[in-house]
Parts: structure tokens; C-alpha cells; sequence
């Protein structure tokens, strides 16, 4: 084994993987934080640049940019409550709460932490469990992944805040616009309206920048119209670290639920940012500061997508199998360098195997260092007078909105969800329980429709099937817990 | 007098530039249209062109992707550009199967056929712990047992479909076809025992093929082909169905014939480079050379199925 570690920190240990490593990393956090540029799209666009590379220089410098970009979607998440990726949405949450209090310092440092704490842990998941956790991504056909679409719903409970009834009602938005596209069972156009753009249903991402930036942009200008705009003072203090380290206990909850997640193909890092937090809270002791700006709500989610890097590759290089959109394009970079991802492949090329590790961790490590220098800018950055910011921030949307697929119709996508946004906040409404139904919905239909035409029509598939059942069962307990919790602590201060 | 001499003159110069235009082009950078998602196969396969044609065109190659509605929005933005040869795209058989759909907007007259560049054939597969050790014994037990076999694809009316569908008529049975979003994701499903086989192209099941984890039954080719030279085609087996999957290029029907011309000049000669041999050799694809005219006839025929 430690011939193993050996062998891969040798193979980066070279000047060009030393400068892909920092090269990815800088480009990862940039790119992560810019909305509208997703770890996958930002992967896929480097691609043409490894084309000349040595494939190890060219695979290191791919999870750089993955492992940054992981990171860098919480910067302006926590700074301006706008996430740069879908798996930084749930860190809004807590971490631009965490800003407005004016304490974005060290929300941006626990996210730090936890980035780096989750890569390096979701590194040694690859290096240690590689096998064993390939065969837990075998083991989930189509009612396991209903069961744990549903189980993804039923986080509902923690994002809601304190009215359960509003945050269901938002979801169900959600889901009824995950359906619209092409019925991928019979081919029947939905809600579809002759755009041929809509067939493919509405992206996540134009519909992320709509909900959080552009709903703030509008709440913002009616703000301004009724009051002298304030601009937020803030400047970056060192945060206290004993408290940044304090977290330790929900790092390592969060990397543990990232690795498993991560592993299970088609989950991915926005699922398993949204399970961490919901954990997160479950087992918190300070369940009540969860959306009034939680330390272990921005902990959670970070260090969870964080850790999904390493252990989504564990599919990847154990079966050859994509487990995530941006893995996917990792296996399409490998296949151009002439490396065939599979079971083979810890025979046939071991050095890049281990170099492969390696990389997750070095990444990992450039990551903290320069995270570390971007830190006292980004604060700079919301102290920004408001007028400024907010204009940086609608072009930064339009952009981002249309680049993301070269489309204008994403533009007006992206507006219309602003819109959207600015209303739910407006009449009291949570908004991050609609990109939890656009998220699971496709999952939990497609996955549904698909058991049953394994099983026959008969329903019973979702309860004989042991992980299925074991999936239903902690839904329920997870939706029902805080009922009766309330239940509980209301019978004993009585 | 002098008016009308002016605009002889125009229009001789019109006429000059136009056909200058045509004896220069490329003079700027051309940009490839690509309906998939960058990081897919196909997308992949445009960018090698555009990155190996550079050396002949003189000109450097933009890959753009515009997704949606399988290939629609991408057809609709190539009519919609000035018909220069500046804007050309990659095609897909999955994309020009379509046209009868397309309402009447789109059509294929609407293109011209540059060439077609790879071949991704067909092989049905099984895991290695399945009672099927031949398609005679896949066969033999749809027969006795119909619709109890599950067959995993690509999509619905899809080339995967339509291949299950060939299939089950030749053979005489029925299958149970279970359609997924990528073309990865049956042969997972396959893997962990969730559904019995899987239709996929090579390179879906290569690796878990050589390392023993999977069994391939049959191939849909004229012929057998490596690494699967053990493996029956399915002509061999008495059902004559050959169906594969293809790419190429097109641009729209109004750019200039000598420019169409040069454009299959230069695919010739990327097809003959060892950078797109080993290409193709590192994403298990086939060379799949098919001038215009025959491609044009290719598409008219699966397209009139």
C-alpha cells in the first residue's frame, strides 16, 4: 500500500503537474465561482487544452479544475447569495446569512476547511475503499434510485425553516417544472410550447442564477427605492480558527455521506451537498440557528461536494462508469489520452491510477493555500458600494446564463425564474426547495417509470428490494422526525 | 449612361468578389456547430476534426455547442447563418432520424452532405453471471418466456430501439426494452444485475468486456470485428440486421458547391491522419469514410424507414 503512495506522489512530483496542479486549482475557483460555469462545463472547456499533454499532466490538471471549481461555487454563494454551482445552492442558505451579519470572513473560511477537509477525505475513500464502494454503485438499480430520490425529497424537512406546509408547496414547483422537456419513456413533448430548446427541459443552472442572483437584484432595487441603499461594511477580520476547527465532528459526517454518495452513479455533488446539510442539521445541537446563519450549514454542504470529487471516481476508474456529468467528460479526457477507464486499469496503468490519487490530494492542498490568499479579496469584493455590485451581477447573469449553452432562450429562462424568486421571498416563501424538486424530480420519475417496467407494474419492487425499503424507511423517519420533535419539546416545556 | 455603366461595373465586381470569396475561403476561422454536450463522444469527435483539419484549411476550427431538442436548435442556428462555409456542423445519425418528425420546419434537402467521418456499430451484451451463454440461449428463453427478458438501450425511437425492435421481428420474440438517458447507464444497470442485456456501441462495454465482467452475445455488423472476433454477428445467426451509428458533417444547403468540395478535400485528409486513427482507436469508433453524395443517399434511406 504504501508502494502505492509512493509511486503516485511520484508521478506528479514533476514541474509540469506541479504547475497543472496550481494552474487547475486558480482556474477551478475561478470558473467555480462565476455562475453559469458548472464543474462540468469548466472541465469540459479545458479538455482541448490537454490535448497535447502528457496524459498524466492532463488528467491532474482535470481534477485540479474539478476539485477548485468544487470549492469556488461558495464564494459567491457566501458573498453575494448567489451560487456559482448547483452544489454550492444549498450553501446560500446559511452562508450569505452568515454575510449579511457581517461575518463573511469566517463562513468563507469554514468553507475553505471543509472544501479541503472533504477532497482530502473523498482522496483517501478512493485510495482505501476503491473496491468495496464500486459494488455499493452496482448495487443500486432503478427502485433504489427512486427510494433515494424520494429520501432526497424528504429533505424538505430541514430546508424549509419553520413553516413545513410552504416549503412542500414550493417543491411541488419544482417538481412540476422538472417535468417539462421530452418524455424520455415515449418521446411526448411537455409543456414544450414548439421551443425546441425546451425539449431538453429547463437547465439547472439559468434556473439557479435566476432564483438566487436576479431575485436578489430585483428585492435589492425595490429596497433602494424605498431607502438610502446601505452599503455593507465589512472588513476581513481573522477569523477565530479554534472555531473554524471546532466543526471537526460535521467535516467528518460530511465527507463520510459525500464518499457515498459520491459514489452512486448519477447522484452527484448537488445531492449530496443537500443530504449533508440535512444531516448536518439532524444531528445538530443547534438545530434552531439552521437558516439564520449556521456555521455547520455551510461546513456541511462544502465538505460534503468537496468529498463527492474523489469517490466519483471511484466508478470511474474501478468499472469504467461516469457517475457524474463532469466525470463523464473525465472518462471522454482519459479515452483521448489513450487510457481506457476500466477494471484493467489499476493493472495496466497503476502509475496513473495512483497519480490519479495523488492529484486529489495535492489539489486539495493547492486549493487551501490559494483559497487562503482569495479570502481577504473576496470580502473586499462585498464591500463593494451596492449599486456597482449589482450591476456586475445582472451582467454576470446574463452571461453566465447564456453561455452555459450558447442560448438566448436561457436568458429569458433565467429572467423568468428571477422573477419567480423575487415573489416567493416576497410573500415569505423559501426558494431553495425548488431546485430540490428540479433536481430529484427527473431522477424520481424516470427511475419510477423504469422499476416498473422491470417489475411489471407491480409496485411491490420498491419494498423487496432491501436498500429500496431501507431508503423509504429513513424518508419517512427524516420527514416525520421533526413533527415529532417539536411534538416532544413542546410536551416537556409544558 | 454612366448610371448604367456604374452598375455593370458593380455588379462585375459583385460577381468578382463573390467568386473570389469562394477561391479564397477559409480567410477566417470557421466555426463547427455540435449539437452534444462538450465532453460527449460526439463532441469529442468534432473537436479532433476541427483541431487536425486546421493543418489543411489554413484556418483555425471553433467548436460551438448548441444543445436542445436533439439536434433541432442546432439545425435552425446553422439555416440561420449567411451560407459562407464559415458555419458548418457535425451530424449524427440519432439527430437526422428526426426529420419526419420535425413538423415540416426542418428537412434533408435543407443540407448538404460533406462526409461522413465514423462508424459506431451495435453488439447486444449480457454479464458474465448470466444463464445466457450464447443469443441462442437469449433467444431460446424470450421464446419460452415472452417479454420476461429485459433489454437496456438509449432512449426512445432510437437507433438502440429500433435495433431491439429489428431484433425481436427476425428473431420472433419478445423483449422487454427499457430506455435510459445515456448510453452508459444500461450497461451499469447490466452490470449490477438490475436488467438482463443491454444494446450499446463497443466502447460502453469494452473495458468491463476485457476484463471478463461482461459477455458479448452478438454484433449487428456485415462482420465480425476486433476485440470481438469470438462473437457472432448477427447475419451468422440467420437475422439480417446490420445497424450502427454514425457522424459526419453538414452544412446548409445554400453554401457554394467548390466550398462543400474543399470542405470533403480536407475531411479526406483528417481521416488519413494518424492523430484521427489513434483517435478512434482510444474511443473504440470505426473510420466510417462516406463521400457526400452516398452519405446524402444514407440519410435519405434510414430516414424513409
Amino acid at each position: 500500500m504504501l508502494d502505492n503512495l509512493i509511486l503516485g506522489f511520484s508521478t506528479i512530483a514533476t514541474l509540469p503537474c506541479t504547475v497543472a496542479i496550481i494552474a487547475g486549482v486558480i482556474i477551478g475557483i475561478i470558473c467555480g465561482a462565476l455562475p453559469g460555469l458548472s464543474a462540468s462545463t469548466t472541465v469540459a472547456l479545458m479538455v482541448p487544452f490537454t490535448f497535447g499533454m502528457d496524459p498524466i499532466v492532463a488528467i491532474v490538471l482535470l481534477i485540479s479544475v474539478y476539485q477548485g471549481s468544487e470549492y469556488g461555487g461558495s464564494i459567491t454563494s457566501i458573498a453575494v447569495g448567489m451560487p456559482g454551482n448547483p452544489s454550492a445552492a444549498v450553501t446560500v442558505i446559511d452562508g450569505y446569512e452568515l454575510t449579511k451579519q457581517g461575518k463573511p470572513g469566517l463562513a468563507l473560511m469554514i468553507s475553505l476547511i471543509g472544501s479541503t477537509f472533504g477532497g482530502i477525505a473523498g482522496a483517501f475513500v478512493l485510495f482505501a475503499f476503491a473496491e468495496p464502494l464500486a459494488n455499493v454503485a452496482l448495487s443500486f438499480g432503478a427502485p433504489e434510485y427512486f427510494s433515494l430520490a424520494v429520501f432526497g425529497l424528504a429533505i424538505i424537512a430541514s430546508l424549509a425553516g419553520d413553516n413545513l406546509l410552504k416549503g412542500f408547496l414550493v417543491m411541488f414547483i419544482g417538481l412540476f417544472l422538472s417535468t417539462i422537456g421530452l418524455d424520455g419513456f415515449t418521446g411526448e413533448e411537455r409543456y414544450v410550447f414548439g421551443v425546441a430548446k425546451m425539449m431538453d427541459g429547463l437547465g439547472i443552472i439559468p434556473c439557479l442564477i435566476g432564483l438566487f442572483a436576479m431575485a436578489t437584484v430585483f428585492s435589492e432595487i425595490e429596497n433602494s427605492m424605498d431607502s438610502a441603499i446601505e452599503r455593507i461594511k465589512v472588513t476581513f477580520e481573522k477569523p477565530d480558527m479554534k472555531v473554524v476547527f471546532g466543526l471537526w465532528k460535521v467535516y467528518l459526517h460530511s465527507s463520510i455521506i459525500g464518499s457515498i454518495v459520491g459514489v452512486l452513479p448519477g447522484a452527484g455533488a448537488t445531492i449530496a451537498s443537500f443530504i449533508c446539510y440535512s444531516e448536518a442539521r439532524r444531528v445538530s445541537k443547534h438545530k434552531e440557528l439552521f437558516g439564520k446563519g449556521s456555521l455547520e450549514g455551510v461546513a456541511a454542504p462544502e465538505c460534503g461536494n468537496n468529498a463527492v470529487v474523489g469517490a466519483s471516481l471511484i466508478p470511474l476508474l474501478t468499472l469504467g462508469i461516469p457517475s457524474s456529468a463532469t466525470a463523464s467528460v473525465l472518462v471522454g479526457a482519459l479515452m483521448l489520452h489513450n487510457i481506457q477507464p476500466g477494471p484493467l486499469l489499476f493493472q495496466t496503468n497503476g502509475d496513473i491510477v495512483y497519480g490519479i490519487f495523488a492529484g486529489v490530494v495535492m489539489s486539495s492542498v493547492a486549493q487551501l493555500v490559494f483559497g487562503l490568499i482569495g479570502i481577504p479579496v473576496w470580502v473586499k469584493v462585498i464591500s463593494a458600494p451596492k449599486p456597482i455590485l449589482l450591476a456586475v451581477i445582472t451582467v454576470l447573469s446574463v452571461i453566465g446564463s447564456y453561455g452555459f449553452n450558447n442560448s438566448i432562450v436561457d436568458v429569458w429562462i433565467m429572467l423568468g425564474f428571477g422573477v419567480l424568486g423575487y415573489v416567493l421571498t416576497k410573500i415569505n416563501f423559501p426558494v431553495t426547495p425548488i431546485v430540490l424538486g428540479l433536481v430529484l424530480g427527473g431522477m424520481m420519475e424516470e427511475n419510477y417509470r423504469r422499476a416498473l417496467m422491470v417489475s411489471g407494474g407491480d409496485h411491490s419492487i420498491f419494498i423487496t428490494h432491501p436498500i429500496s425499503a431501507g431508503l423509504l424507511i429513513v424518508a419517512a423517519l427524516s420527514l416525520l422526525s421533526p413533527l415529532l420533535y417539536k411534538k416532544i419539546t413542546k410536551s416537556t416545556t409544558t | 449612361m454612366k448610371m448604367k455603366t456604374f452598375l455593370i461595373s458593380m455588379i462585375a465586381l459583385l460577381g468578382m468578389s463573390v467568386t473570389s470569396a469562394q477561391a479564397a475561403w477559409p480567410e477566417k476561422p470557421i466555426t463547427l456547430i455540435c449539437w452534444s454536450s462538450a465532453g460527449s463522444s460526439h463532441d469529442l469527435m468534432a473537436r479532433i476534426v476541427a483541431k487536425v483539419s486546421e493543418e489543411y484549411l489554413g484556418q483555425p476550427i471553433v467548436v460551438v455547442n448548441k444543445e436542445g431538442g436533439s439536434g433541432k436548435v442546432a439545425m435552425s442556428y446553422v439555416l440561420s447563418q449567411k451560407p459562407d462555409g464559415y458555419t458548418i456542423m457535425s451530424n449524427t445519425r440519432s439527430m437526422t432520424e428526426l426529420f419526419p418528425d420535425t413538423t415540416g420546419k426542418l428537412s434533408i434537402d435543407d443540407f448538404k452532405y460533406v462526409a461522413r467521418m465514423v462508424r459506431d456499430p451495435f453488439v447486444i451484451t449480457v454479464r458474465q453471471e448470466s444463464p445466457f451463454k450464447t443469443i441462442d440461449d437469449l433467444i431460446a428463453f424470450a421464446k419460452a418466456n415472452p417479454g420476461k427478458v429485459t433489454i437496456g438501450g438509449f432512449s426512445v425511437k432510437s437507433v438502440d430501439e429500433g435495433l431491439v425492435k429489428d431484433f425481436e421481428k427476425a428473431a420472433g420474440i419478445k423483449l422487454n426494452y427499457i430506455p435510459y438517458k445515456g448510453g452508459s447507464e444500461p450497461v451499469v444497470a447490466v452490470l449490477g444485475g438490475h436488467i438482463d442485456s443491454v444494446v450499446s456501441n463497443p466502447g460502453e462495454v469494452n473495458a468491463n468486456f476485457k476484463a471478463g465482467k461482461l459477455r458479448v452475445l452478438a454484433l449487428a455488423t456485415e462482420e465480425r470485428f476486433a476485440p470481438f472476433e469470438d462473437v457472432p454477428t448477427l447475419k451468422e445467426k440467420g437475422f439480417p440486421i446490420v445497424t450502427e451509428h454514425w457522424r459526419g458533417l453538414m452544412v446548409s444547403k445554400d453554401v457554394p458547391d467548390e466550398i462543400v468540395a474543399k470542405l470533403n478535400a480536407a475531411m479526406v485528409k483528417v481521416i488519413a491522419h494518424p492523430e484521427f486513427a489513434q483517435f478512434l482507436k482510444n474511443t473504440n469508433m470505426y473510420e466510417g469514410y462516406m463521400p457526400g453524395a452516398e452519405f446524402a443517399k444514407l440519410v435519405k434511406e434510414q430516414t424513409a424507414k
